[in-house]
């Protein structure tokens, strides 16, 4: 492990975090304030997902650059079609990892995240999903109205960061919500960022971060199954190409 | 229903509901951890074992200390004989 490399650039990159996130905070909530009586609440509500996206992309491309490239790899996909993005979890990186795609998405997110200084903020700003809190049914019936408007959903259903480990078991209420809204399953792989943080470390390891997006997954494909088949299945696609990640 | 009849009866639904090999279903495999169903997968085994037994344990307080497959043929067992009783 290179720990003195990463309290460098620790020392260096969470002040300016602070100072960009501040920067940015200020600028999308002025511009948001300005525009929003123009748009609709959903109008508006997709035009901060962007600039959320836009703030992360910052984060990823930009300030956390020197500590190693995000590498992005996707199959042609059609980004404008509502989609169900299924990740694996790593690290606490990996929603800021989520700026590499072009959708305009809401997460899935557990408890802790809403209380999060600023992202906390963001995140209930964004109408993003507290899986936690929410009765299945609801949670299903929630993702289908975010579908149906055109907005794509990203779930890691492991639930939990898993580090170094290998991957969890997947929980099945997003593969509920496949089969109840027939939309497209994008398959996103993560790999290398499992010390960028390490849990219960703020210390980001000099590293090179790979995301593969595999090819979309149709309602045609996934039909005949089960949730906890499909779940299963669309693990085994991840695992598969996390394990070709580590040796590419 | 003999112990051994309801043995294979629940192992046909985890074969069929959720495709698991059968060299995988042990008495000490924890439905969890082992088997890898969650809370919401529990909901259609609960289904799938009513269809096939007749019997209704959706409401029973009891499915929520199930751990293992071993518990699983348990109750199911004092189930079917209170209903036979």
């Amino acid at each position: 492990m290179r720990r003195l490399p990463a309290i460098l650039f620790a020392i260096v990159f969470y002040p300016i975090l602070t100072i960009y996130t501040i920067v940015s905070v200020t600028i999308m909530t002025l511009y948001m304030i300005v525009t929003a009586p123009f748009f609709s609440h959903v109008k508006n509500m997709q035009r901060f997902r962007r600039l959320i996206r836009v703030y992360g992309y910052g984060i990823i491309h930009y300030l956390a650059r020197p500590m190693g490239p995000v590498l992005y790899k996707a199959a042609p996909r059609d980004i404008k079609t509502a989609k169900l993005i299924i990740c694996n979890h790593i690290a606490a990186s990996d929603p800021f990892l989520m700026a590499c795609l072009q959708e305009v998405a809401v997460q899935v997110v557990n408890v802790w995240p809403f209380k999060l200084p600023v992202w906390g903020a963001f995140a209930r700003w964004s109408g993003y999903l507290n899986v936690k809190q929410m009765e299945a049914d609801a949670f299903v019936e929630a993702c289908a109205t975010l579908l149906q408007e055109g907005t794509s959903i990203i779930a890691f259903p492991e639930g939990t960061r898993a580090g170094e480990k290998p991957m969890g078991p997947f929980h099945s209420v997003m593969f509920r919500v496949a089969l109840a809204t027939k939309v497209p399953i994008l398959p996103m792989c993560i790999y290398g960022n499992a010390h960028a943080p390490a849990r219960g470390s703020l210390l980001i390891q000099p590293t090179t971060v790979r995301v593969h997006c595999l090819p979309e997954i149709t309602w045609e494909t996934y039909q005949s199954m089960t949730p906890f088949q499909l779940k299963n299945h669309v693990r085994d696609l991840i695992q598969m190409e996390v394990e070709r990640m580590k040796t590419a | 229903m003999t112990r051994e009849e309801i043995v294979i009866t629940i192992n046909t639904v985890f074969e069929e509901s959720f495709e698991i090999e059968p060299e995988r279903l042990v008495p000490d495999a924890n439905i969890f951890l082992d088997l890898g169903l969650d809370s919401l997968d529990t909901v259609d085994l609960v289904v799938a074992i009513q269809k096939k037994f007749g019997v209704q344990i959706r409401d029973d307080e009891r499915v929520r200390s199930i751990r293992t497959l071993g518990d699983v043929y348990q109750f199911i067992e004092v189930i079917y004989n209170e209903k036979k009783a």
